[in-house]
């Protein structure tokens, strides 16, 4: 369940106060697939970023399974992401030097797991996203939706409430950017709350609730 | 248990990337390996000299004093000419009895009149011969190697006997040393008994830089009775050398003999001492000097290193800075990144080092195989090594490391 509340963030540069998210206010429940449209520039990311914890509010609340985190410190907010939170990025953002194994293996060092049950976890859930026989490839030997399903693999190891994804199709062709949304779905009918950031109607049509960014202000349509 | 499934798993990923960038981790981690062997070298270097060096100090007697006339000086004070070496028996045997709370050992020293040729059973061997006491083995740190040394027997009673040193040995008999005790040879006209050989002494580091020019292996000794006898009978000693307690004892020892015999002579005659102090403090100051160079010099070339591995360091934080932005997204804390970033730093020094240990080990033991150099590894220089090298990790990892760790996720993920 996450809960915004009055979110607003503005960013300082060049001596200037630029409101990027102006107002908003949201209310998700735990196991819906929800969208957030808008032009680039609209603060659509920044909305993300500011859910997932890679960036503090500048007012208002966020809540996350009924914790704020709107005071919490580095450490505090790495952790939450650690256990309770999934990115999906438009570029994969996978590790070219580390074949697609070691890649979902990355979240579980950082929990501190074991190295043969890094190994087990992470071919379970490669196994989940039809990815197993291709353990062993690295990032340039694969498609992109591929890639896209290697990085889906990473978001769901540490097994997360929340998976927030970031123009997740926007790399991928029409029949790939399907194949992804319906694991997007599969996994909300798992009981997990899918946060979609994207330009495309088409995509956000598929999801329960769409919201729009408008210039900073997020409205539901 | 979970920092060590952790820690275990950021080296290995240290690993992965110095393995992406071989080249460039090769060239950073050669800078490191020169540093430290240069550091080793120059130690170990520094540490074997001081030894040859002070093994050759150590044959005049480190704890030896040196009385003799003042050579520049012949004038008495009231200006009259004066001759001779100011030095004579009684003296010896009131320094002996009475005088001097910091001398250990004395022994006159009287030299040969006529020195040079002496002729030794047909052949003309030009040697030292000089006269000694019974105590002047111990003043002088000699070593016998066959034989016994002088008695003061041989002395009280002016016997012809002598302690010859082994090159002189080796030259009455090519094989067994034992051969030439009980010999005799002949001194200008006298014919004398060997009765003991002495050791061999190094210094060809002193006399290479010029101090010391007589030769230490061309000696003859005798009673210093016995070549007074030869002298003329005349009861004069041409200097005196003794053995003070300790180093620190020898400065003092020259002064009190010096205050009896300026009371004694009052004037008369004017006296020198000398030390091996004076010695070896030139010594320590040389060595210091160039130790100080090289190590000078080794540690520019470690701090060049260091340098090499702080800007490989950082290249990778900018390289790296989407990955950095990717792994905080999935939870990596500050200070996993800033593990991450030190451990890769002391990585490749770590290796630097330990291959330059190998590489100061190999030059050495070329220098000793092909010069028979007297070189050894000096434990202090690669316990300085091993400390200087996880410094320097440290140091050149941990800023681009705290860069690193400090970079909003953020940015992190939006760069390149």
């Amino acid at each position: 369940m996450i809960i915004l509340d009055n979110v607003h963030k503005n960013y300082h540069c060049n001596g200037e106060n630029l409101a990027v998210v102006k107002s908003a206010n949201m209310h998700i429940k735990q196991g819906e697939l929800v969208s957030v449209v808008g032009r680039s520039g609209s603060g659509k990311s920044t909305l993300l970023n500011l859910i997932g914890c890679l960036d503090t509010v500048s007012t208002g609340s966020i809540i996350i399974n009924k914790t704020d985190v709107a005071n919490m410190d580095g450490n505090e907010m790495a952790e939450l992401r650690s256990q309770q939170i999934g990115f999906v990025f438009q570029a994969f953002n996978l590790i070219a030097r580390s074949n697609a194994i070691k890649n979902v293996e990355i979240p579980m060092i950082y929990q501190g797991i074991k190295a043969s049950e890094r190994v087990r976890r992470a071919e379970r859930i490669l196994e989940k996203l039809n990815m197993l026989d291709r353990k062993y490839h690295y990032p340039n030997q694969l498609s992109g939706g591929q890639q896209q399903r290697v990085a889906i693999a990473r978001a769901l190891v540490n097994e997360p409430n929340l998976i927030l994804a970031d123009e997740p199709t926007g790399a991928l062709d029409v029949k790939n950017a399907r194949d992804i949304m319906a694991v997007f779905r599969s996994l909300a009918n798992e009981n997990k709350t899918v946060v979609i950031v994207t330009h495309d109607q088409e995509i956000a049509k598929m999801s329960d609730r769409v919201f729009t960014m408008i210039d900073g202000n997020l409205v539901e349509e | 248990m979970i920092i060590y499934f952790k820690l275990t798993a950021i080296f290995m990923t240290s690993l992965e990337a110095l393995k992406e960038n071989r080249l460039r981790t090769l060239l950073s981690l050669s800078g490191i390996m020169i540093g430290i062997a240069s550091i080793v070298l120059v130690i170990s270097i520094n540490d074997s000299g001081r030894a040859v060096i002070f093994k050759e100090l150590e044959t005049f007697g480190l704890r030896s004093v040196w009385i003799s006339r003042d050579m520049g000086d012949y004038y008495d004070n009231k200006s009259n000419f004066v001759r001779g070496s100011g030095l004579f028996d009684d003296d010896y045997q009131y320094i002996k009895e009475n005088c001097c709370m910091s001398l250990l050992n004395i022994s006159p020293i009287v030299n040969l009149r006529a020195n040079g040729k002496i002729q030794i059973i047909g052949k003309d061997i030009r040697a030292n011969v000089t006269g000694v006491n019974e105590r002047f083995d111990k003043i002088n740190n000699e070593k016998l190697i066959a034989g016994r040394f002088l008695s003061i027997d041989d002395v009280k009673n002016d016997r012809f006997v002598v302690v010859i040193s082994q090159e002189i040995a080796s030259m009455l008999s090519q094989a067994e040393i034992d051969n030439v005790l009980g010999a005799r040879i002949k001194i200008l006209s006298n014919w004398f008994h060997i009765v003991g050989v002495l050791g061999n002494k190094s210094r060809d580091f002193i006399s290479s830089i010029g101090a010391n020019k007589e030769s230490a292996n061309m000696r003859i000794l005798a009673p210093y009775t016995t070549i007074q006898k030869i002298n003329g009978n005349i009861r004069e000693i041409s200097y005196f050398q003794g053995e003070a307690k300790s180093i620190s004892h020898a400065p003092k020892a020259v002064k009190e003999i010096k205050e009896y015999l300026n009371y004694k002579y009052k004037g008369i005659y004017k006296y020198n001492g000398e030390t091996m102090v004076a010695y070896i403090k030139t010594a320590n100051n040389i060595l210091k000097n160039i130790s100080l160079v090289g190590f000078v010099t080794a540690l520019v070339s470690l701090v060049v290193g260091g340098l090499a591995v702080l800007n490989v360091m950082f290249m990778s934080v900018v390289e790296r800075t989407r990955e950095i932005g990717v792994r905080k997204s999935v939870g990596a804390k500050n200070r996993d990144i800033l593990s991450q970033f030190v451990s890769e730093a002391i990585l490749i020094t770590s290796i630097g080092g330990v291959l330059g240990i190998t590489l100061a080990y190999s030059i050495i033991s070329t220098i000793v195989f092909l010069f028979q150099f007297d070189i050894s590894v000096s434990s202090v220089g690669v316990l300085v090594a091993l400390i200087s090298t996880v410094t320097i990790g440290l140091l050149s990892g941990l800023y681009p490391a705290i860069k690193a760790a400090n970079l909003k996720p953020v940015e992190a993920l939006r760069y390149g």
